[in-house]
């Protein structure tokens, strides 16, 4: 990522290239460093959330495929194995 | 990973600065998570820098369920009439800052180890996940999460299958 510079004025602004007329999101990372972002402004309506999706009805072959792993349940994979272990050893 | 505490939400939590780049999963945390809280729609737990308040990342869960109406009847003569209990994964974010270091998979098979327990005092079938797009069904996959094919990111672990990840480790 490019640096720039710039001097703040003396009541502490500065000005950013490519920010202007813009919501910005400044989080202070600590005393020394801030990261500065352009926010987006979404309206509460078009935010979207799963319980708008939910219940879902499982069609006949999804069905068909959850009865057959009640059945016959998947042993976990080495990635899930490792990642239990790796857990329980900080958090268990 | 030894650095996250993992820990009920509450009132002394900062969740202001969150962002994982979702903005759904932002507002859920800022503005919806405690009042879920409240009306026992959701359990939050967050994940948080030994000594410190704000939050790195959290998930959500509730009970939920699956829906197997659409199996023949000849196949649902196996099943109870009701549809099968699971424990559903709401949702799963980490702060921008945290990304990389496995912090969603810690907050990952917290959820797991938390289900299984549930599992221990009450009758529950999988756990159940609605991914938000292409990337975190590939996390879950990963993972060994079985994937609907009529809805892709509807995703599902058998608990049995869970018990022995943890089985294994223990």
């Amino acid at each position: 990522m490019a640096e720039i510079y710039r001097t703040a004025d003396s009541k502490g602004r500065v000005a950013l290239p490519g920010f202007a007329n813009a919501m910005l999101i400044i989080e202070k990372i600590d005393d020394t460093e801030y990261r500065v972002r352009r926010a987006k402004v979404i309206a509460e309506k078009d935010l979207r959330f799963h319980e708008e999706e939910l219940p879902l009805k499982l069609s006949a072959r999804d069905a068909s495929s959850v009865l057959e792993a009640m059945e016959n349940p998947p042993t976990p994979n080495q990635a899930a194995r490792r990642a239990a272990k790796r857990f329980r050893k900080h958090h268990g | 990973m030894a650095d996250w505490t993992i820990e009920r939400l509450n009132s002394h939590h900062e969740r202001e600065a969150f962002c994982c780049g979702n903005a759904s999963l932002d507002v859920f945390l800022k503005t919806l998570a405690g009042q879920y809280e409240k009306r026992r729609l959701g359990q939050t737990f967050v994940a948080v820098r030994a000594g410190e308040n704000a939050v790195c990342g959290y998930y959500t869960s509730a009970a939920g369920s699956l829906d197997l109406n659409a199996l023949p009847e000849k196949q649902k003569k196996r099943l109870p009439k009701h549809p099968l209990p699971a424990v559903h994964l709401g949702r799963l974010a980490v702060n921008q800052c945290h990304q990389g270091r496995r912090l969603g998979e810690t907050l990952l098979f917290h959820f797991l180890h938390t289900a299984l327990d549930a599992a221990k005092s009450m009758g529950v079938y999988a756990v159940d996940v609605l991914a938000t797009d292409d990337k975190a069904r590939g996390f879950y996959l990963q993972y060994g999460f079985l994937p609907l094919q009529d809805i892709p990111l509807h995703l599902y672990l058998p608990m049995r299958t869970i018990e022995q990840m943890f089985d294994a480790t223990g």
